[in-house]
């Protein structure tokens, strides 16, 4: 903590210093308080543990352990056949494991890869993923889209989308900075606007229900894949406004310096600006995918089965009515720790933006 | 046992009501279904079912009882056993039905789109959707009525009594609408709570968020089991609304006409006695048998004639019975008074016609 | 080495991507229409919106305007944007003040606070707000009491349906009240921009307040006593079912105002501490070397300057904030989105039901995002 911060507090709350410090202390112990009885509570003095009999569960007002063993499976896969589920266990580690390392490199951690590198890898992942989920090549069973429920479709909706968009997102972000052709660059503005300033829920309404009938009479699309597209469609408007800061901070030399060495468009673009561009805007491109990420959970009001859903569906089981709470604690915990791990790289980087 | 009696009477009670409205309805929509059906493009749709060696079947995915996944994400539930039916009478192997979970308005655009090639989950015939190109309604599972269940604490006999009242309803189905013309009709006040998701609305109504919960009968029925202290909920006589609720399928003559008589041979095995465990002694002594039953399961009973003409294994009504069981055994086993839900199908309109239900078992020969 | 070679110069050239950009919009937006339109025939329809005098034929939960099922489905999505309005007001000012709090927390004296400040942060950042609405929904439905034993507390009742409370009975003398009241904030509006003038003529400050707040106060009072007004309370009273009388809220609405409320109060506290760290602190040291009271420092110096700077972000969050009301869906409170899904369930008009509320969401979104434009602007230009 440095000086000037602690001078320039002293200023701010010396004005109401007194008693509204202290009110607001006393305030923070309460709530502190209360909800750390209500947690404690509720995880561990009126908990069911695991090896204890589910019947428990009506007399203690804590969490039901053994719903959760039960139910823990479905929560995470949902209808996916159940002696397949290695199959989606297996596509979601892969994601997993390959978020975490992206996330990694990106603060100087993990493995080292190029870009290249990693766009193969993710291309590769990414394929093996759906290959593994839908099947019907080598050997595995054809499980059809409306299958694939929980934590592999909340997984494959995200990622998927994410990585479709930020292409998208790049090309809007450029058609939108650039002067030369005043239509796209409308056109782009437009398009930004106009997805930004509604919400993604109606946005994915368009998806499930306007887009179908925009494709030619007999032609089909999965629930899954046209909620696929708005989230693409969604989401590439955000990146391209992240990505257009970052050109904009850009200093012109770099542009003219790359004109000067007679580089076509495409190649100052890819070379020397979007890099650069991709590197200024990450903080906010992170934030971006963390919101992102979350807002996926949304699907569910559009009957996708994500790990919201099959959550609420593992308390619609008549045997094991009325355990909540403890189903979205599974829900909560796994956002929880999958967000706050996106958090401390997106801190890191904006900590080293600020440095460099 | 003290209360159970006594809902059982009032049951009764409405059941009679419910049966007058509803025997004209359902004799009626028969007979529209038998009309309609000659209209339909023939055997693609079949064809479709026998190539991919699998029967896609669209069910609610959250409906206790009739059709909800288990811990193995396995559809259970009334609902769930016609698809199987569908599946043994047209590829002899009921778990070849591909069940899906998939919510009300996305399954009927599934079922026109083509995207499945039927669903089981409760779908009320009515008019207009009939006159939609694109699906077909086969064949009623369960006669229902939409009724309205109160907290017997409230002391309300009558649903004239309910002004004020706040009633928790699905958004989107016609519940919401009957609920609207009813009120209307009756010029009653009332304040409505859509929920579109079943669990969160019994919530809000066992913790008396509402005062009404509005739904089928039969949902009423079974969703007051879920409470707690179900004898603290009653039922109201009135019922607001006729609901056939049927199977669909797509549009295809072959296919409407197998799963309407599959259908008919496990109404005929119920009225018979036939039950998918003594299936087995009943054809191994084939020849004691009535007639009809006779007709069903002979290897040249008129099934056999049927099964060349619509392109079903020989032995389908065999299959149907063996691999899913009668129409009172299914009833029994996801409904019935082992179940949670404790349906007392002998004095309700879903009976046997025998016993003054509306399951009209058809000939077959 | 390259030889350097000079940019070409600028000379018309055929805006090639314009064209092709255009033209391929075009197209796909005619092969839409086109695909639209034949779909829509196959289904029996034709698109338009002649629909929305159709009766609507279903009740939602609470409705700001008189409206009854058999009113046509345009008054229904009026009664749905009314609702997505005042749930966006609410939330704001919930979410303004508890980002204020916690921003303050978080840079505040109090080390237990800046925890409390940074915790708090953390949860609500790192959960989706569905799931915090879907948490807070189970929780508030199964803990709070039931409507005959509701929590009574001055006219206030709160069960796990609504939350009850008094209201004035507007009656014509109070609007009379109301408008005196009106003249009299709009007199102190022309009051300051004299008072201002004469500040800059003459360069001695007149008090303001100590001119405005007696005939904001007085006018009303003054009017009250000439109108011999009876105020009169409608309070809540349960009767039947519920309670009647007085103003209520669903249980839907303020646990959905809550939810936005938690969810977008930790975005703004991080913006308004940040906004705190970004002043630097010689500005506090300059103003406290002029003299100023520590109060008119921050009034005068250190607040503009943290406006200014989170203006920008708080706009950002306050449009944010505004399309989120759109998860009430997920719980069936009536707001404009929930109306919208009903009907296209109902009248299967997804097409028209979806350019209209998209566009009501944008003219809302749209024309905040310039209030709150114009309001930096003004701000950026009475810094220079």
């Amino acid at each position: 903590m440095n000086e000037r911060l602690i001078s320039l507090r002293d200023l701010a709350w010396s004005a109401v210093n007194t008693p509204l410090s202290l009110v607001l202390t006393l305030l923070a112990l309460i709530v502190f308080s209360q909800v750390g009885w209500a947690a404690g509570h509720w995880l561990v003095f009126q908990a069911v543990w695991p090896w204890q009999p589910a019947d428990l569960c009506a007399i203690h007002s804590g969490i039901c352990w053994p719903f959760l063993t039960e139910k823990l499976r479905f929560i995470l896969f949902g209808t996916y056949p159940y002696d397949d589920h290695w199959r989606p266990a297996l596509a979601s580690f892969l994601m997993c494991a390959l978020s975490v390392q992206t996330g990694l490199q990106m603060i100087d951690r993990g493995f080292r890869l190029n870009a290249l590198q990693t766009l193969a890898v993710w291309g590769a992942v990414l394929l093996l993923a759906f290959v593994l989920m839908a099947g019907g090549v080598l050997g595995l069973e054809r499980v059809d889209s409306v299958r694939w429920n929980g934590l592999p479709i909340l997984l494959i909706l995200s990622i998927a989308a994410i990585a479709m968009a930020l292409p998208l997102g790049m090309f809007l972000a450029l058609a939108r900075a650039q002067s030369r052709f005043r239509a796209l660059a409308r056109m782009a503005t437009a398009y930004i606007e106009l997805t930004r300033a509604v919400p993604m829920l109606t946005v994915l309404f368009v998806g499930i229900f306007v887009l179908p009938l925009m494709l030619p009479p007999g032609v089909k699309i999965s629930p899954v894949g046209a909620t696929l597209v708005a989230l693409i469609m969604f989401h590439a408007s955000y990146f391209a406004e992240d990505l257009r800061g970052g050109l904009q901070s850009l200093h012109k030399g770099q542009d003219e310096a790359a004109k000067a060495l007679g580089l076509p468009y495409w190649k100052r673009v890819g070379l020397i600006l979007m890099p650069q561009a991709i590197q200024r805007s990450l903080p906010s491109l992170v934030n971006t995918i963390i919101g992102a990420y979350k807002d996926t959970s949304l699907v569910v009001v559009l009957g996708i089965h994500d790990l919201t859903a099959t959550a609420r569906m593992s308390f619609s089981d008549p045997g094991w009515r009325g355990y909540s709470l403890e189903a979205y604690f599974v829900v909560g915990l796994w956002f929880f720790v999958s967000c706050a791990f996106l958090s401390v790289i997106g801190r890191k980087l904006h900590r080293k933006a600020a440095i460099g | 046992m003290y209360t159970c009696r006594e809902r059982s009477s009032s049951y009764v009670n409405f059941g009679n009501k419910l049966m007058t409205s509803l025997k004209v309805t359902a004799l009626c929509a028969t007979a529209a279904l038998l009309v309609t059906g000659s209209t339909a493009v023939a055997g693609q749709v079949m064809d479709d079912i026998k190539s991919s060696d699998e029967l896609v079947c669209l069910v609610n995915p959250k409906s206790p009882g009739f059709s909800v996944p288990d811990s193995q994400g396995v559809f259970q539930g009334f609902n769930t056993d016609f698809c199987r039916m569908a599946a043994a009478a047209i590829l002899g192997d009921a778990s070849k039905a591909d069940i899906r979970g998939i919510g009300f308005s996305d399954s009927m655009k599934t079922i026109v789109a083509g995207g499945a090639h039927m669903a089981s989950r409760s779908i009320t015939a009515t008019g207009t959707r009939d006159a939609d190109a694109g699906m077909a309604f086969v064949a009623t599972t369960f006669y229902d009525g939409q009724g309205f269940m109160v907290p017997s604490a409230l002391g309300v006999s009558s649903a004239s009594q309910l002004s004020g009242a706040t009633v928790c309803a699905e958004d989107g189905s016609t519940t919401l609408l009957t609920l609207a013309d009813w009120f209307g009709d009756h010029k009653i006040e009332y304040r409505v709570e859509n929920i579109a998701d079943k669990t969160a609305r019994l919530e809000a109504f066992f913790s008396g968020k509402c005062d009404v919960y509005a739904s089928d009968i039969t949902a009423l029925n079974s969703d007051r089991l879920l409470s707690d202290t179900p004898d603290a909920f009653t039922i109201l006589p009135e019922v607001i609304s006729a609901e056939p609720l049927t199977l669909v399928t797509q549009p295809d003559q072959d296919l409407e006409a197998a799963v309407f008589w599959a259908f008919q041979v496990m109404l005929n095995a119920d009225k018979y006695d036939i039950t998918s465990e003594n299936i087995d002694a009943i054809t191994a002594d084939i020849s004691a048998q009535p007639k009809a039953v006779r007709r069903m399961f002979a290897q040249d009973g008129a099934t056999a004639d049927m099964a060349t003409k619509l392109g079903l294994p020989a032995d389908w009504a065999y299959q149907v019975v063996k691999q899913v069981g009668s129409y009172g055994e299914v009833f029994d086993h996801h409904l019935g008074a082992e179940t949670p839900f404790k349906l007392d199908r002998a004095n309700s309109v879903n009976a046997d016609f025998a016993d003054g239900g509306l399951m009209y078992a058809y000939p077959i020969r | 080495m390259i030889p350097p070679r000079l940019p070409p110069p600028d000379r018309k050239i055929l805006p090639v991507w314009d064209i092709f950009a255009t033209a391929v919009v075009v197209l796909l937006i005619a092969f839409a229409v086109n695909n639209v339109i034949t779909n829509m025939s196959l289904a029996g329809a034709t698109p338009g919106f002649g629909f929305l005098w159709q009766n609507a034929g279903f009740d939602v939960s609470e409705a700001l305007i008189p409206y009854s099922p058999e009113n046509g489905y345009y008054r229904v999505i009026i009664v749905g944007l009314l609702n997505t309005l005042l749930l966006a007001v609410v939330s704001l000012v919930l979410a303004t003040a508890l980002g204020l709090l916690i921003g303050l927390m978080a840079v505040g004296p109090s080390p237990i606070g800046r925890i409390a400040a940074s915790g708090y942060v953390e949860v609500f950042r790192n959960l989706p707000k569905l799931l915090i609405l879907l948490i807070l929904f189970v929780t508030a439905v199964n803990e709070l009491p039931h409507v005959r034993s509701a929590v009574g507390f001055g006219g206030f009742y709160l069960s796990n349906r609504s939350l009850y409370f008094p209201t004035l009975v507007f009656t014509p003398q109070i609007w009379g009240v109301l408008a005196s009241m009106g003249g009299a904030i709009l007199l102190a509006l022309l009051m300051q921009s004299r008072l201002k003038q004469h500040r800059i003529k003459t360069g001695k400050a007149l008090p303001m307040l100590g001119a405005c707040v007696p005939c904001v106060l007085l006018l009303p009072v003054l009017g009250a006593w000439v109108l011999d007004v009876q105020w009169v309370w409608s309070l809540p009273e349960f009767a039947g079912f519920d309670y009647k009388g007085g103003l209520r809220l669903s249980l839907q609405f303020i646990v959905i105002a809550l939810t936005l409320g938690l969810y977008h109060g930790a975005q703004i506290g991080e913006v308004i501490r940040g906004g705190i760290e970004a002043v630097p602190s010689g500005q506090g040291e300059a103003a406290q070397a002029l003299g100023l009271s520590r109060g008119q420092a921050l009034r005068l110096i250190i607040l503009p300057q943290v406006v200014r700077i989170i203006l920008p972000s708080m706009s950002n969050q306050y449009v944010n904030l505004i399309k989120n009301t759109s998860v009430a869906i997920a719980v069936g409170y009536a707001d404009l989105m929930s109306v919208a899904g009903t009907i296209i369930n109902q009248s299967f008009r997804p097409l028209e039901m979806m350019l209209i509320t998209m566009g009501m969401y944008l003219v809302i979104c749209l024309s905040v995002t310039m209030m709150l434009n114009r309001m930096n602007e003004r701000l950026r230009l009475a810094q220079h």
